[in-house]
C-alpha cells in the first residue's frame, strides 16, 4: 500500500528496542489494568513507516500508552497480503492495521472482527463523518488526489486547468500529463475519466467502465507516465517531466513549502479515507478496540493532523486545529464540498460477473494499457 | 510390497555407489527443499486446489489475450536484455583478464562500485539523467544537438538502460570468472602454429569461453524475467510484464490462486526455454565432467562446434581470398585485425560501458552533497546536512549493522552450502548434474515476490518472522543457486588429473578437496561470496516480507522513506556503501596480490 504521507524531511526515530519492549511489555506496563498487565498484552499497531510514524507516534500512539497503561508496538510498512497470510495461517500477530480496502472487499468478515461502536463515547459517534463508520473498520484520517500541476508551465498570469475536463483539454493546456496506474485497485484515474467526459461528481456510482476508458483513449498520448507510488509523481511534477499530474494533496503542499514551482487545486479531488481495522483472532481484541475508538477522539485526530497535511474525520477536531492548518486540509468545511468522496463500499461489493468491482477495474485497466 | 522394497533397495544402492556426490548435495537439498520447494509447492497448488480441485484460475488465466500479449512482451524484454548484457559485456571481461593487473583491477572496480549502490538509488539515478530536463537533455541542448528535450526515459528504452546497467556487473563477474580459468597457454600454443589472431580468438579462445556466455546469458535472463521494479518505475504508460501482473494479484486484488496461476505459468514457460536452449546449444557442457581443460578443449571444439569452426575457416578463408585480390593499403589491415581482437575499437566500446556504469554513481555522489531537499543535478548548494542525517539516526545506522550481519552470514552459508554442490553437480553422475543444476537454478526462476509469500507463509508459521535468521534463510535460498552457477563454471575449467594425481599420491578425498580443489577455485569462490553477499545486502522484495522491526535491513529502511518521498539521504548512505566497496575491494586485492607474491 502507499501511504499519502507528509514528510517534514527529519530521519525517523525508530525505537531500537520495541520489539524487545514487546517480550518484557507485560513487566513493563506497571501503570496497566490488573487484566491487561495479567494478560501481559502488549498491542501491536500496524501502519505506515517514515515520518508518519514520527507523527502518529506522537500524536496517538504515546498519548494512548500514556492514557489506557496499555504498552504498543508499533510495525511497519503495513501489507493487505500479510493480513491474509497471518489469518489463513491461523498465527494472528497484529492487532490492529491503518489500510483503506480490506473492511470492504466481500470476504472481510473471513479477515477481520466487527468493530465494537458500543465502546465508543456519544460525542465522538456524533461528529465522525459517515463515510468513517463501517462494519468493520473505523476512520482514521483523508487524503485527497487533487490536480497539481507545475506553475513554470502555468504561471499565475496564465489560465490554469481548473477541472478535469481542462486537464483533458490538451490543446487549451498544453503539456506531458501523469495519472495514477489502476493496476493495484486505486480507482482515481477512472473516475476523473468520468468527470472530464461531463459525469457530474455525484453521479460518478456506479461507474460507467465503457464511457470512462473511452474517455481514458483521448488522453493516453499525452501521458508520459502511469505513477504507482506518491514518490514517484513528487520527482514528476518538481522535475518538470510533467506539466500536471494527479496527485496527493499533501504531498504538493510539502513540494511548495520546499519551494518546487508547483500548485494545486481543490475541485473535483477525490476524497479516500484510511481505516483502522483488527485482524480476526487478533491476541488483543480488546485492546485493539480501545485502540481504534481513542483515534477517533477529536482530541487526537486534532493532534495527528496537526503534523500531517491530511484531513481529520472528526469534524469537532477543528476545533483545536489552527485556522491556518485547517485551510490546507482537505476535510475542512471550505474544502470538502468541491470535492467528492470514493465509495468504497462499491469498490467491494461484487459486480454481475461475481468479482469485485475492483477486480474488474484492474482486469479491464490492464488490457487497456497492455493493449 | 516386494516392488517397494526393491526400489528403496535400489535407492540406497544408487546412494551408496554416489555416496560423494550425494553427502556434497545433501545441504542444499536440505535447504532448498524445506525452505523453498515446499512452501513454493503449497502456494503454487493454490492454482489447481482452492477452493477445491479445479481448472478454473488456469481457464480464467490463459483464456484471456492480455495476458499472451505480457507474457510475450516479458520474454521479448528478458531476451533484449540477455543479448545486450553479452554482446557490450563479453569485450570488457575480456580486456579485464588480458589486461595489466593494475588496469584490470581498476575495471573491475568500476563494475562491481555499481552493485553497491541500492538498487532503488540506481533506478533513481538513472531518472535524473534521463529526465525531460535531466543532464543529458540539458547536454544535448546546450551543444545544441537538439532544440527539444529527447524522450529518453518512460519507455522502453529508459527499462533497457536501467536492466542492463543492474545486470551487467553479473555478466562481466561471470564472464570474467570463467575466462581466467581459461589456460592462455592454448591461444599461445595456436598462434606459434600460425594461427592470426583472429583465428585464435574465435577457434580457441571463444569456444572455451562459451561455458561462461552461457552461464552468464542464463542468468541474466532468468534475473531479467523476474523484474519488476525497474519496469514499473522506469516504464512507459503501456509497459507491463508478468511479474507486475503478479505483484498486481498478490497485492491488488489479493487474488492468491491466480497470482499462483500465473507463477506456475511464467515457471513452466521458462523451463521450456530453458530445456529447448539446452537442446540447441548444449548447456549441459556448462556441467560435464571433463577430462582435463587442454584435452576437453580440444574435443569441444572436434565435436560439439565443429560446424562452428567451419564457419570461422569459411569466414576465414574468404576475408583471404578477398584480402589477397583486393589490397588494403597495409597499416588498416593490421588496424582491422587487431580491433578484432579486442583491440582499440573494443577497448573503446568497453570504456564507453564502463562510463555507463559509472554515470549514476557520478551524479549521486555530488547529489549526496547537496543543501537542496530533492535530488537536483548539479546540487544547487553544498551542505553535509545528509550525512548528518545519517549518522543521527538509530533507524539508518541500525539498519546498515543489520544488513552487514545478514549479508555476512548469507555469504558464508550459502558458500558452504553451494560449493558443495556445485562440487556435487561438476563431478557427480549425468543424470545427478542434470536434475540437481534444474533444481539448484530453480530460485532464480521463480519470480521473488512468489516466494516471498511463500517463504512468508512458513515463516509465520514457524514464528521465524521478525527475527535474522529467517533473513539469512530467504536470502540463502536467492544466493546458493548465484554461487552454484559461478564455482560449477570455475570447477569445469580445472583439471581432473590433479585430484587423480593427489589421490594416486595417498591424500583421502577431504584433503585433495581442502588443497587441491578449493585452492584453484579460490578467484571463483571470492567472487561467489562476494555476490552472494550483495545479493542479500540488496534484497528489497524477500526482505520487505519476512523482516520485522527488529530486523530491519537498509533496503527495507529505503524502501519505507522512498514510497512516500526520497530526499538526498539515501545518496549519502549510498555514497558511503561506495567508499567502503572501495575500502573492502583494495583490502582484498592487496591481500590477494600479497599471497600470490608469497605463492611464487
Amino acid at each position: 500500500m502507499t501511504y499519502p504521507i507528509i514528510n517534514s524531511g527529519r530521519p525517523t526515530r525508530r525505537q531500537v528496542l520495541a520489539g524487545m519492549g514487546a517480550a518484557g511489555g507485560a513487566a513493563l506496563a506497571i501503570g496497566a489494568p490488573g487484566i491487561l498487565r495479567a494478560q501481559g498484552a502488549t498491542l501491536v499497531v500496524v501502519s505506515g513507516g517514515g515520518v508518519y510514524e514520527e507523527a502518529i507516534r506522537k500524536a496517538v500512539i504515546d498519548p494512548f500508552q500514556r492514557e489506557t497503561g496499555i504498552k504498543v508496538t508499533y510495525v511497519s510498512p503495513a501489507e493487505e497480503a500479510k493480513i491474509k497470510a497471518q489469518v489463513d495461517s491461523k498465527n494472528v500477530q497484529w492487532d490492529v492495521v491503518e489500510l483503506s480496502r480490506p473492511a470492504f472487499r466481500p470476504d472481510a468478515h473471513k479477515y477481520l472482527e466487527e468493530i465494537d461502536y458500543g465502546a465508543f463515547d456519544k460525542e465522538t459517534l456524533d461528529n465522525l463523518l459517515p463515510e468513517a463508520k463501517a462494519k468493520y473498520a473505523v476512520g482514521s484520517y483523508v487524503f485527497s488526489t487533487v490536480m497539481g500541476f507545475s506553475t513554470a508551465e502555468y504561471p499565475a498570469d496564465k489560465p490554469r486547468p481548473r477541472s478535469w475536463a481542462e486537464f483533458w483539454d490538451t490543446s487549451k493546456f498544453p503539456g506531458p500529463r501523469s495519472l495514477r496506474a489502476c493496476a493495484n485497485g486505486d480507482p482515481t484515474t477512472v473516475e476523473f475519466a468520468l468527470l472530464a467526459a461531463g459525469v457530474p461528481k455525484d453521479k460518478l456510482y456506479p461507474i460507467d467502465f465503457d464511457k470512462a476508458f473511452m474517455s481514458l483513449d483521448r488522453i493516453k498520448p499525452h501521458i508520459t507516465k502511469f505513477w504507482t507510488d506518491g514518490a514517484a509523481v513528487n520527482q514528476l511534477l518538481s522535475d518538470r517531466q510533467v506539466a500536471m499530474a494527479s496527485a496527493f494533496n499533501g504531498n504538493i503542499e510539502y513540494l511548495k513549502a520546499q519551494g518546487a514551482a508547483v500548485d494545486y487545486q481543490w475541485d473535483e479531488g477525490e476524497l479516500s479515507a484510511l481505516h483502522w481495522v483488527v485482524l480476526k483472532g487478533a491476541k488483543n481484541r480488546d485492546a485493539a478496540m480501545r485502540f481504534v475508538s481513542y483515534q477517533a477522539t477529536a482530541q487526537a485526530q486534532a493532534r495527528l493532523n496537526n503534523l500531517i497535511f491530511y484531513g481529520p474525520l472528526n469534524r469537532a477536531a477543528f476545533k483545536y486545529i489552527e485556522p491556518k492548518i485547517a485551510a490546507k486540509l482537505p476535510t475542512a468545511p471550505e474544502n470538502i464540498d468541491k470535492q467528492f468522496f470514493r465509495n468504497l463500499a462499491y469498490w467491494g461489493a461484487q459486480s454481475s460477473s461475481g468479482k469485485s468491482n475492483i477486480e474488474v477495474l484492474v482486469e479491464r485497466w490492464i488490457k487497456w494499457v497492455a493493449s | 510390497m516386494a516392488t517397494s522394497l526393491h526400489a528403496l533397495r535400489s535407492a540406497t544402492a544408487w546412494l551408496a555407489h554416489n555416496r560423494e556426490p550425494s553427502l556434497l548435495l545433501a545441504p542444499a537439498a536440505l535447504l532448498l527443499g524445506v525452505f523453498f520447494f515446499i512452501p513454493l509447492a503449497g502456494l503454487l497448488s493454490l492454482s489447481l486446489l482452492d477452493p477445491g480441485p479445479t481448472f478454473a484460475h488456469y481457464q480464467e488465466f490463459l483464456g484471456n489475450p492480455t495476458n499472451w500479449i505480457i507474457l510475450a512482451r516479458t520474454f521479448a524484454l528478458a531476451t533484449k536484455v540477455t543479448l545486450i548484457c553479452l554482446l557490450l559485456g563479453y569485450p570488457l571481461a575480456f580486456w579485464i583478464v588480458s589486461a595489466r593487473t593494475w588496469v584490470a583491477a581498476a575495471l573491475l572496480l568500476a563494475v562491481i562500485l555499481s552493485f553497491f549502490t541500492s538498487y532503488l538509488v540506481r533506478t533513481y539515478a538513472w531518472m535524473v539523467l534521463l529526465g525531460r530536463f535531466g543532464v543529458i537533455n540539458q547536454l544535448l541542448m546546450a551543444l545544441g544537438l537538439t532544440e527539444r528535450p529527447l524522450d529518453l526515459i518512460y519507455n522502453q528504452f529508459s527499462v533497457l538502460v536501467a536492466m542492463v546497467y543492474i545486470l551487467m556487473p553479473y555478466t562481466v563477474l561471470v564472464l570474467t570468472s570463467v575466462m581466467r580459468g581459461i589456460p592462455f597457454g592454448l591461444t599461445r600454443a595456436a598462434a606459434s602454429l600460425g594461427a592470426s589472431p583472429v583465428q585464435n580468438f574465435w577457434r580457441v579462445f571463444f569456444p572455451l569461453s562459451a561455458p561462461g556466455v552461457i552461464a552468464a546469458g542464463l542468468l541474466v535472463f532468468v534475473f531479467a524475467l523476474g523484474f519488476y521494479i525497474t519496469p514499473a518505475l522506469l516504464g512507459g504508460p503501456n509497459t507491463i510484464v508478468l511479474p507486475m501482473q503478479i505483484d498486481t494479484y498478490v497485492n491488488g486484488t489479493l487474488n492468491w490462486p491466480l497470482a499462483a496461476t500465473a507463477a506456475t505459468v511464467l515457471l513452466a514457460v521458462t523451463l521450456v526455454f530453458y530445456s529447448v536452449s539446452n537442446y540447441f546449444v548444449d548447456s549441459e557442457r556448462l556441467l560435464s565432467s571433463q577430462q582435463g581443460a587442454a584435452q576437453s578443449a580440444t574435443s569441444t571444439v572436434r565435436h560439439s562446434t565443429s560446424a562452428y569452426v567451419r564457419l570461422i575457416d569459411l569466414a576465414t578463408a574468404l576475408v583471404r581470398a578477398v584480402g589477397n585480390h583486393i589490397r588494403f593499403p597495409a597499416r588498416l589491415t593490421r588496424n582491422w585485425e587487431r580491433a578484432a581482437l579486442g583491440g582499440k575499437l573494443l577497448r573503446g566500446m568497453s570504456l564507453i560501458l564502463i562510463a555507463f556504469l559509472v554515470s549514476p554513481i557520478l551524479i549521486i555522489v555530488p547529489i549526496s552533497f547537496s543543501s537542496s531537499r530533492f535530488l537536483d543535478f548539479p546540487p544547487p548548494g553544498l551542505s553535509l546536512q545528509w550525512y548528518e542525517a545519517y549518522f543521527r539516526s538509530d533507524a539508518w545506522v541500525s539498519a546498515t549493522v543489520q544488513s552487514l550481519v545478514v549479508g555476512i552470514a548469507t555469504a558464508l552459508v550459502s558458500l558452504a552450502v553451494g560449493s558443495a554442490a556445485a562440487m556435487a553437480l561438476v563431478r557427480g553422475s549425468p543424470r545427478m548434474r542434470r536434475v540437481g543444476y534444474q533444481l539448484l537454478l530453480a530460485p532464480l526462476i521463480v519470480p521473488v515476490i512468489i516466494s516471498a509469500v511463500a517463504l512468508y507463509f512458513l515463516f509465520a508459521r514457524l514464528q521465524l518472522v521478525n527475527t535474522s535468521l529467517a533473513l539469512v534463510i530467504a536470502h540463502s535460498i536467492g544466493a546458493v543457486p548465484l554461487v552454484v552457477l559461478i564455482v560449477a563454471a570455475s570447477l569445469q575449467a580445472q583439471n581432473i588429473r590433479l585430484e587423480h594425481a593427489a589421490a594416486s599420491l595417498g591424500a583421502s578425498r577431504i584433503v585433495t578437496i581442502w588443497r587441491i580443489v578449493l585452492p584453484s577455485i579460490r578467484p571463483a569462490l571470492i567472487v561467489a561470496g562476494f555476490f552472494a553477499f550483495l545479493a542479500s545486502f540488496d534484497e528489497v522484495v524477500l526482505s520487505l516480507f519476512v523482516s520485522g522491526p527488529n530486523t530491519k535491513t537498509l533496503p527495507v529502511q529505503m524502501w519505507s522513506g522512498i514510497r512516500e518521498e526520497i530526499t538526498p539521504t539515501i545518496a549519502a548512505v549510498s555514497s558511503l556503501l561506495i567508499a567502503f566497496t572501495i575500502l573492502i575491494y583494495a583490502g582484498v586485492e592487496t591481500m590477494r596480490q600479497l599471497g600470490e607474491r608469497r605463492g611464487k
